[in-house]
């Protein structure tokens, strides 16, 4: 009788970033977490303390996502207010694995390759400069430190569709609700998307 | 996304929403939802008194059964003889032997409601915790989100500082919980992101179950319908073990008897029914606390945030076990911005229910415990009626003294909701756990009281609403002070208590005296009942504070002669028929072969009887349904009237003026709460006629009609000979 509300188990697999991978390549977590970090306070930007304990326990466990439980207790208020803070990393995971050749899904087939490689060039900006630390110098942003090494073509609107697309399905599938889902896209989009403008 | 932190908590803004004043007194017991929560504790702690009574059977059986036939064997010998004074003295002596077994049963039985009210009080602090563990790790908001906490805290009434923490980020509602004294409201974090306002929407219907006080009695009821099925189990389970170790039985030859089918049968029913309810009271407080938390301000953020939540199509099995309603209920019930909210008809359902398993149940344990003493008998069926009413006062009398609009009372009765708690209330007593084993035939008549007790209480039920729009029809608005609330619990308690004591006591004497002697039976119960003096007390205190509510409103209770009033014809309605039924009493000497002065004084008192049922009958032929309220005081003055004459007439003979002036009051207002109650029910489904520019001519009628009813009703009475007279060998007489 009075018990949590199990939901359907998704059957969606989360590609996750290679340990062995070069500190530069998009396969590494070094991209991964730049980028990751950037969406996470671009969504929740008073939660920004949250992310390095998120990402911990999301290397730790990257499909403890597909497991948890969505708590919606008996005495709870009705009215469902869902967090997107532990889809962020799965959902980065996905598009990066994507464009690394990592995802299945039929992932592969919605974009197309030169998508994957723009955005592949997108990410490769997040990548630590070789003579720098990631941490960016007193008073330059993460982004213009990260812009300043590698400019780069932006997306055009067919594949930003197209991406969109692919993460609001793949957020769906870790049962995550529906407007929430495109609002994270489109934060994601809207990332990635401030490197290409910035490019010539 | 949004920035909270850099957001208030919204302005105060014109409601659109207000709504009729709701008390903030005793939240928790006026609430609609609250009382429903009670009954079903309270039904819950008697099924474990049930399975305590088993146990006693089991362990302590033998020696209460030979016990018993001992006492029976030893009141044989102590009073020999045939004949009634000779039965009532080895009544009276088997119950004062068997007293310390009885006693014993009744303590024994007590402490299986013991177990479950120790293990459900213990939940209060498990079932929280364990709730909180799991949406947890729980940290401490921000102090801006508990300002806004206290903001709406102190907006609702609410004293208590509550902690607002945040849960894990799995958690996607928020709720409120925690052990008694500290509870606290946990939000998801996806509160966050939402407009300040709509956070807040979410924060005060939190603040809003708690300034509705339900927030420890939806722990107490999850507790105690969790503690009860073990409880219910232990019988069986000892029994099996027992008979396995002691008779070498296997536990299927033991618990395969129709006794344990039909123990198996009742209890899962009441734990499946029990669920049910919980669940549908948990969808009533969700509307009501929705409601709650929009006074005083605007219902746009809680209206988005309901229109953005899924609302899909449910099959009734879901809508049944649901927690809440749907997103579209709800958002329906926010604009509709009504509160109280009306009574539905499940909500009486289980009220009635409910109640009849609690009468039940208390008067079979109080009849054990007060065995051999003198609270045995009527006392111990006051004490059920006492416990039940005051449940069915709170579970109907203020849910629909809160439902009742101040529209004049120009709405119908609450027609369905009085068949539902009639219809409902048979359904009681013949599910109940504790009529286990004993369909076949109950001591107290329990057939006839299956008829009695849905009349007796729908009949109050009418009655009650009634007198609701006799308050807002002439006060105005819902009882809001203190005292209003306590004067509305007080006149629904004596309302529902009389009418369930008159039932047990109809019922008692219908067994007695079989249903072709049905108008012998109900005068027993009545004008004859050892529980007049009580009855007539209470019907004294409805019809004082019905007249006080036609006072209030009119400001002068009108008189003969006085201008038109719109209560003038009332007036001459009591007058009339009271003259009429003292001049008819005087004009015809009936012929009766035996009582002499004691049979007149009798037809004295059934002749005030009829004045006020003929007043009681003009006023609904003039005014309908309607007519019931004015009829709760005019019919009471019109039968005490006429009494007051008809004792006056022989005010120099009296030996004992002051007692026989108390017969003359209370056996016609005995005889007539009596006959209130059994026709309120149908007067409520009378038509309420519209006579138009015919209106003071009809009016004018209804003294010469109520004169007419009493005389012919006094003519038919007095010719009945004595059928309805009760001659015992001594009296009070002129």
């Amino acid at each position: 009788m009075f018990r949590w509300r199990r939901a359907g188990q998704p059957t969606i697999s989360i590609p996750v970033p290679d340990d062995n991978a070069d500190v530069s390549s998009v396969r590494g977590w070094e991209v991964f977490t730049r980028f990751s970090r950037e969406v996470f306070i671009s969504a929740h930007p008073e939660d920004g303390a949250e992310f390095d304990p998120i990402l911990a326990e999301f290397r730790k466990d990257p499909h403890g996502v597909l497991r948890s439980r969505q708590l919606r207790p008996k005495v709870g208020s009705g009215v469902i207010v869902q967090s997107a803070i532990p889809y962020v990393l799965p959902l980065v995971s996905l598009l990066v694995g994507a464009v690394a050749e990592r995802a299945a899904n039929g992932a592969l087939d919605v974009i197309s390759d030169a998508a994957r490689r723009k955005v592949t060039r997108l990410l490769e900006q997040r990548r630590a400069r070789p003579a720098a630390s990631a941490t960016p110098r007193n008073g330059e942003t993460d982004v213009a430190a990260a812009t300043a090494i590698a400019p780069t073509a932006g997306l055009d609107p067919d594949e930003e569709r197209a991406l969109r697309m692919l993460l609001t399905g793949w957020a769906a599938q870790m049962r995550m609700d529906e407007a929430k889902a495109r609002e994270l896209a489109d934060t994601i989009l809207d990332v990635l998307r401030q490197r290409g403008e910035q490019a010539p | 996304m949004t920035d909270t932190a850099a957001s208030g908590p919204p302005a105060l803004s014109p409601s659109p929403t207000d709504s009729p004043p709701t008390s903030r007194h005793w939240p928790g017991v006026t609430s609609s939802a609250g009382a429903r929560y009670l009954l079903l504790v309270a039904v819950l702690l008697l099924a474990g008194a049930f399975a305590g009574q088993i146990m006693h059977n089991q362990i302590l059986g033998t020696s209460w059964a030979s016990a018993t036939l001992r006492c029976i064997d030893e009141a044989v010998r102590a009073v020999p003889g045939q004949g009634l004074p000779q039965d009532f003295a080895r009544n009276t002596y088997v119950q004062e032997c068997t007293r310390p077994v009885q006693q014993r049963l009744a303590l024994v039985s007590l402490s299986g409601s013991f177990v479950v009210l120790l293990l459900g009080v213990a939940s209060l602090w498990v079932l929280p915790r364990r709730l909180m563990r799991r949406a947890g790790p729980l940290v401490t908001a921000p102090a801006e989100w508990q300002h806004r906490a206290a903001l709406a805290a102190s907006e609702m009434g609410v004293r208590r500082v509550l902690v607002v923490v945040w849960g894990s980020v799995w958690l996607q509602e928020a709720f409120t919980a925690g052990r008694p004294g500290r509870t606290r409201i946990v939000l998801p974090w996806g509160v966050r992101d939402l407009p300040p306002a709509q956070a807040d929407a979410i924060l005060r219907h939190e603040m809003a179950h708690v300034a509705a006080g339900d927030v420890t009695l939806v722990w107490l009821t999850r507790g105690v319908w969790w503690a009860l099925a073990p409880v219910l189990l232990v019988p069986a389970v000892t029994i099996a073990v027992q008979d396995r170790y002691q008779d070498h039985r296997g536990p299927i030859a033991v618990l395969g008897t129709s006794f344990w089918g039909e123990y198996g049968v009742r209890a899962l029913l009441l734990l499946t029914v029990a669920a049910l309810v919980s669940q549908h009271v948990l969808r009533s407080r969700e509307h009501e606390a929705d409601l709650r938390s929009l006074r005083g301000r605007t219902r746009e953020p809680l209206e988005s945030l309901l229109a953005g939540q899924p609302s899909p199509a449910l099959s009734w099995m879901d809508r049944a076990r649901a927690t809440h309603p749907t997103a579209a209920r709800r958002l329906e019930a926010v604009r509709q911005a009504r509160l109280p909210l009306p009574v539905s008809l499940l909500d009486v359902t289980v009220t009635g229910l409910l109640s009849a398993m609690v009468m039940y149940a208390v008067a079979d344990l109080a009849q054990a415990g007060f065995t051999g003493t003198s609270l045995t008998g009527g006392p111990a069926q006051l004490l059920s009626a006492l416990v039940t009413g005051s449940l069915l006062s709170v579970g109907w009398g203020i849910a629909v003294w809160r439902g009742t609009p101040a529209d004049g009372g120009a709405r119908p009765f609450p027609r369905g909701a009085l068949l539902a708690l009639a219809a409902s209330m048979p359904v009681g007593l013949v599910a109940q756990l504790q009529s286990t084993g004993v369909s076949g035939a109950v001591p107290s008549g329990r057939w006839p009281l299956i008829v009695t007790l849905p009349l007796a209480v729908a009949g109050a039920g009418a009655l009650s609403s009634a007198l609701a729009r006799l308050w807002v029809r002439r006060g105005g608005t819902a009882p809001g002070s203190r005292w209003g609330w306590a004067a509305a619990l007080g006149v629904n308690l004596v309302l529902f208590t009389g009418a369930l004591r008159i039932a047990q006591e109809s019922a008692l004497f219908l067994h007695v005296t079989g249903w072709r002697k049905a108008v012998e039976a109900l005068a027993l119960s009545g004008m004859y009942s050892a529980s007049a003096d009580s009855t007539t007390l209470g019907l004294a205190g409805v019809a004082l504070f019905a007249l006080w509510l036609a006072l209030r409103g009119d400001r002068t209770l009108p008189v003969p002669g006085a201008p038109a009033t719109a209560g003038r014809y009332v007036v001459w309605t009591v007058a009339a028929a009271a003259g009429a039924a003292v001049a008819a009493r005087w004009a015809y000497e009936p012929v009766v072969p035996q009582g002499g002065s004691m049979a007149a004084t009798q037809f004295d008192c059934w002749a005030a009887t009829c004045a006020g049922l003929a007043t009681l009958a003009a006023l609904l032929a003039l005014k309908g349904a309607s007519g019931l309220g004015d009829a709760l005081y005019a019919a009471p003055l019109s039968a005490t009237l006429a009494g007051a004459v008809m004792w006056a007439r022989y005010l120099t003979s009296w030996h004992h003026p002051l007692q026989a002036a108390a017969l003359y009051t209370t056996n016609p207002l005995s005889q007539l709460a009596l006959l209130l109650l059994a026709l309120a029910l149908p007067a409520a489904f009378l038509p309420t006629p519209t006579h138009g520019p015919a209106r003071r001519w009809v009016a004018g009628l209804t003294p010469v009609l109520a004169a007419v009813l009493a005389a012919a009703s006094v003519l038919a009475v007095l010719h009945s000979g004595d059928s309805l007279l009760f001659l015992p060998p001594t009296g009070t007489a002129p």
